[in-house]
């Protein structure tokens, strides 16, 4: 049947939330390993074995408003003001939550992190950005952030190395590199006074994006871990596939190819021949000749992210290769309704399966 | 949430790795659906006590559509003037757009322009004596737009409101000023088991000549040859759904120059053969019956 | 207060009289059912516009001052987009259709847009983009503006059950009138875009011919007006580009099914539409290619006058 019409989910009913869950670590932490923390959109309960919070104790969800504490220990962070001083008291020390969401503690800074909320750029995240406006010596490029990001001319590699006057560049010139509605990846080099980040892609790994197909997900589903760029090795003939996750949600899988690893002849290229080897090649939007398995499979990889962030589980390596073999061996079983797109309840086998785990009840499965 | 201008966007590459991936035989989506495969929907019906026949629609890519019909008697204009054509008004709100938006008059056009053709009956149904009539006042809400264009959303959810929508049963005679029953559960349904049932329409896509697309989303829309919205009514005596209307939709806009510059994929120009055009409406009759089934169980179901 | 200095006309205004028609019956057609009423179709007609056009279509009644279709179009362009537009590689086209006031016979239009100018304008936009050659004309624009000075016999069908068709010849009428008027203004395409409209009628009682198909099988119609009285049950109109034998635009209203046999309702009215647009393209041809020889007629004269200069053109 090509078209199924379902009837609406009964929506949870909310048990008060004083139970403890598990927050999305933050891997700013060391020794972080990927690890899943599911966390469904009811309410429900999970079994005691889920909750692993390495630094112990119980973590809580507070909402605006809400005093976290009064120990003057604490240094403030993110999503938190500090009230005014009471009576009695000479500076206040009672830390306010201006978010809804968990608590955070790393060493003595205390910050509120909240549970769903814009991505916003922090120095040295990889980002997945499109231009949405050409100036005249620069790009503004929209990162899915509360404000758009800016990409200076002089922060890109520009072909062939010669030394140019960027002061004289026309609109045409400048559109040769990035136009309106071009895909790149780039590393947030600055921010700016009000918040606005600063990008730049002086290296052969960054740049523009082609050979591949583009996913949005939200941006809570890609943490910032180690390696934002992932290669998969896909079944049914489909050679290496590139996962571009960028952290703010913007997903790029792609081909594999030689000019996407950063490498030249499979060595790392050093910065100062950075602008000899570049050449004309990185700011074209031709694509490589890819094959219908390879596509098949990029669009797999592109369903495995969204099923992955739709039923809150974190994108990441093992996550997203756990997901992939499962939605192959699904695709294998050729089942009557055999459903690729894994939106429905075929994805949520999947991620089951990869979990090793009932999503509604939070109890492991048998494997 | 209001639709940005940033969807709009794509770049060369990406549409021409869509085009090449929509053109292969067999063609492969970029979300691995099978050409005539809808995302899955979300339908719930009879859920606005204060009207006449609601329903709730909520498409793949979140969008979200509620209809509520409401029905009042107006005298029947004795003139030709008075034409029948008025007794049904449709209203399209599209939450975040401006009223005389281009994309909410079409939609209300579309979806009135079906309602009213020749062969249905609706307009009869809608007769309570010679000088009364009921107007029916169809205001269809899009909370959410989806990502793609509305309009299977939005003849879907009417369809599933029309036939949830019920008039209150008439108690006085003909010639009298209409009275009518006050117990609900006496009421009529506006489209009983017999009656041609409300259309509903679908959007197809068509890339090179042989591969058609159901249930597009906006990329692929983009990369189209030919975008059609085709209007289909059905009715329980017959097998197949019958073509009420066919309307052209813009395509290709993808924002890549109109030459092929260095491999890039050409934006479409030119139009489609005559013979794309039959196959699409042949292929759009088979899908239609499954999706009329579908919408069958919905009500059924409640 | 009334006022004494002038004379003043009734103060709520008065209405046309309204003769009661003497014709009870519906006008019963005179045309063949495949024949095409002759187009009137000239350029250049407008000078501040780079190009222009005029339409006008007989209305098939015989009766004296009945009323035409009659259409103008004027075409701006290619011409440079505001600076604070976003840059766009290929060339806006924007097609804007209104009916003057006085376009409809019974009751006068105003001057608001409403939604079927709204509709019309997108689908006119819809037909003519796929020919224009856009990419070759990045950051600029191309404005068409259709007015329609008399739209034959309303637009609204006087029967309830038959189908609008006075809109699909507009529409047509437009679009024949709009390529006409972009091919003046010398803007590149790769074909030009005719309209026609196909409509499928109830057969008329008093047929002479008693087809083998039965009595009940609807009968296709070209070019129908709706001044021919015909009762109509779906129409078509087409946007096709003769010489690619591209479909750019369908709009079709009313039913159609399968026909006894294995005609498709839909094909036959499409290729009708088809067939009409076809033959609307000689007459296109032959209008924008009169300003053409017009121009270089002259021009040959003057240069003959001037003692010939060294341009060799054949006629």
């Amino acid at each position: 049947m090509p078209i199924s019409i379902l009837p609406p989910r009964r929506a949870h009913t909310s048990k008060v939330a004083e139970f403890s869950r598990s927050s999305y670590d933050d891997d700013r932490s060391a020794a972080e390993e990927g690890e899943a923390d599911v966390d469904m959109e009811g309410d429900i309960p999970m079994s005691g074995a889920l909750q692993r919070n390495k630094r112990g104790g119980r973590t809580s969800i507070v909402t605006p408003g809400e005093v976290v504490t009064d120990d003057p220990q604490w240094m403030r962070g993110h999503g938190t003001y500090l009230a005014v001083a009471e009576e009695g008291e000479e500076v206040g020390t009672r830390i306010v939550a201006t978010v809804a969401g968990t608590v955070t503690k790393v060493n003595k800074l205390l910050s509120v992190k909240p549970l769903r909320a814009r991505y916003t750029p922090d120095i040295g995240d990889l980002v997945v950005g499109r231009i949405m406006e050409v100036q005249s010596k620069r790009w503004k490029v929209d990162i899915n952030s509360t404000q758009t990001a800016h990409l200076l001319l002089s922060s890109i590699n520009l072909p062939g190395g010669i030394l140019r006057k960027r002061t004289s560049t026309d609109e045409l010139q400048i559109r040769t590199f990035f136009s309106e509605g071009d895909l790149l990846v780039a590393e947030v080099q600055s921010l700016f006074q009000d918040g606005a980040a600063s990008l730049h892609t002086r290296s052969l790994k960054y740049g523009k994006l082609r050979n591949g197909y583009f996913v949005k997900v939200d941006a809570k589903g890609i943490q910032r871990s180690k390696s934002h760029v992932l290669t998969l090795a896909t079944a049914n003939g489909g050679g290496e596939v590139d996962v571009i996750l960028g952290v703010n949600g913007y997903v790029w899988i792609a081909k594999k190819t030689s000019l996407s690893d950063g490498k030249k002849d499979g060595k790392e290229v050093s910065i100062t021949r950075l602008e000899e080897e570049a050449s004309e090649a990185i700011y074209s939007s031709v694509n490589e000749f890819i094959a219908p398995a390879t596509r098949r499979e990029i669009a797999r990889v592109g369903n495995c992210v969204r099923a992955l962030v739709r039923h809150d589980v974190r994108v990441d390596e093992e996550m997203l290769n756990a997901v992939y073999e499962a939605a192959v061996e699904e695709s294998m079983e050729e089942r009557g309704d055999a459903d690729e797109s894994l939106d429905g309840d075929g994805g949520r086998r999947c991620v089951e399966k990869a979990l090793g785990l009932d999503l509604f009840s939070g109890e492991f499965k048998d494997k | 949430m209001a639709p940005s201008t940033l969807t709009t966007l794509i770049s060369p590459a990406e549409l021409s790795y869509l085009r090449s991936s929509l053109a292969l035989v067999p063609p492969i989506r970029p979300d691995a659906r099978t050409p005539t495969q809808f995302r899955p929907l979300v339908a719930e019906i009879d859920i606005l006590p204060s009207t006449n026949g609601s329903a709730r629609m909520v498409w793949g890519d979140g969008g979200e559509c509620v209809v509520g019909i409401k029905a009042e008697v107006e005298p029947t204009e004795p003139t030709s003037y008075g034409k029948r054509r008025n007794w049904v008004e449709v209203g399209v709100e599209v939450q975040g757009q401006r009223d005389d938006d281009p994309l909410g008059v079409f939609l209300g056009m579309t979806v009135g322009e079906s309602l009213l053709t020749p062969t249905s009956t609706l307009t009869e149904r809608l007769v309570i004596t010679p000088k009364f009539h009921w107007k029916l006042y169809i205001d269809i809400l899009l909370i959410t737009p989806p990502l793609s264009h509305p309009a299977t959303l939005l003849s879907l959810s009417t369809n599933l409101a029309l036939r949830s929508t019920r008039i209150p049963r008439l108690i006085s005679e003909s010639d009298e000023d209409p009275i009518f029953d006050d117990d609900w559960d006496a009421s009529i349904p506006l489209y009983s088991i017999t009656s041609q049932l409300p259309p509903i329409t679908l959007l197809v896509v068509s890339v090179e000549e042989r591969n058609i697309f159901f249930d597009p989303t906006r990329e692929e829309l983009s990369v189209g040859d030919c975008v059609l919205a085709i209007s289909l009514a059905s009715s329980p005596a017959h097998d197949a759904p019958k073509v009420i209307g066919v309307r052209t939709l813009e395509s290709g806009t993808g924002g890549i120059a109109a030459d092929a510059k260095d491999g890039v994929v050409a934006a479409s120009i030119g139009g489609v053969k005559r013979r794309v055009i039959k196959r699409i409406i042949k292929e759009s009759l088979s899908v239609g019956k499954e999706v009329f089934e579908s919408l069958q169980g919905v009500v059924d179901a409640n | 207060m009334t006022d004494r200095r002038r004379i003043n006309g009734p103060s709520e205004g008065t209405t046309p009289p309204v003769f009661a028609s003497a014709v009870v019956t519906k006008p019963t057609p005179t045309r063949a059912p495949d024949s095409l009423r002759k187009i009137f179709l000239k350029t250049s007609l407008t000078p501040p516009a780079t190009g222009s056009a005029f339409l006008e279509l007989p209305s098939p009644a015989p009766y004296p001052n009945s009323s035409t279709l009659k259409i103008t179009a004027s075409v701006y362009g290619p011409r440079p987009l505001p600076s604070s537009a976003a840059f766009s590689p290929h060339a806006r086209l924007t097609a804007e259709l209104k009916f003057a006031p006085f376009s409809t016979p019974h009751k006068r239009r105003g001057y608001v847009r409403d939604a079927v100018e709204r509709d019309l304008s997108v689908q006119l936009q819809n037909a003519l983009v796929k020919s224009i050659k856009t990419g070759a004309y990045p950051k600029s624009g191309i404005d068409v503006f259709i007015t329609v000075l008399d739209c034959e016999g309303g637009l609204d069908g006087d029967d309830d059950e038959g189908v609008e068709v006075g809109l699909m010849g507009v529409l047509a009428g437009a679009i024949t009138c709009a390529s006409a008027a972009v091919a003046d203004a010398g803007i590149e395409c790769v074909d030009l875009v005719s309209g026609g409209v196909a409509a499928l009628v109830k057969r008329p009682q008093n047929s002479d011919a008693m087809d083998t198909d039965g009595m009940n099988a609807p009968m296709l119609v070209l070019d129908p007006s709706p001044a021919d009285g015909y009762q109509i049950l779906s129409a078509a109109v087409v946007g096709y580009m003769a010489g690619r034998e591209e479909v750019t635009l369908l709009w079709t209203k009313g039913s159609v099914g399968i026909l006894d046999g294995e005609e498709d309702e839909l094909d036959l009215l499409m290729d009708g539409a088809i067939m009409t647009a076809t033959a609307v393209r000689l007459v296109l041809n032959e209008a924008v290619k009169e300003r053409m020889l017009l121009g270089l007629a002259r021009s040959k004269g003057k240069l003959k006058e001037d003692g010939g200069g060294d341009v060799a053109m054949s006629s």
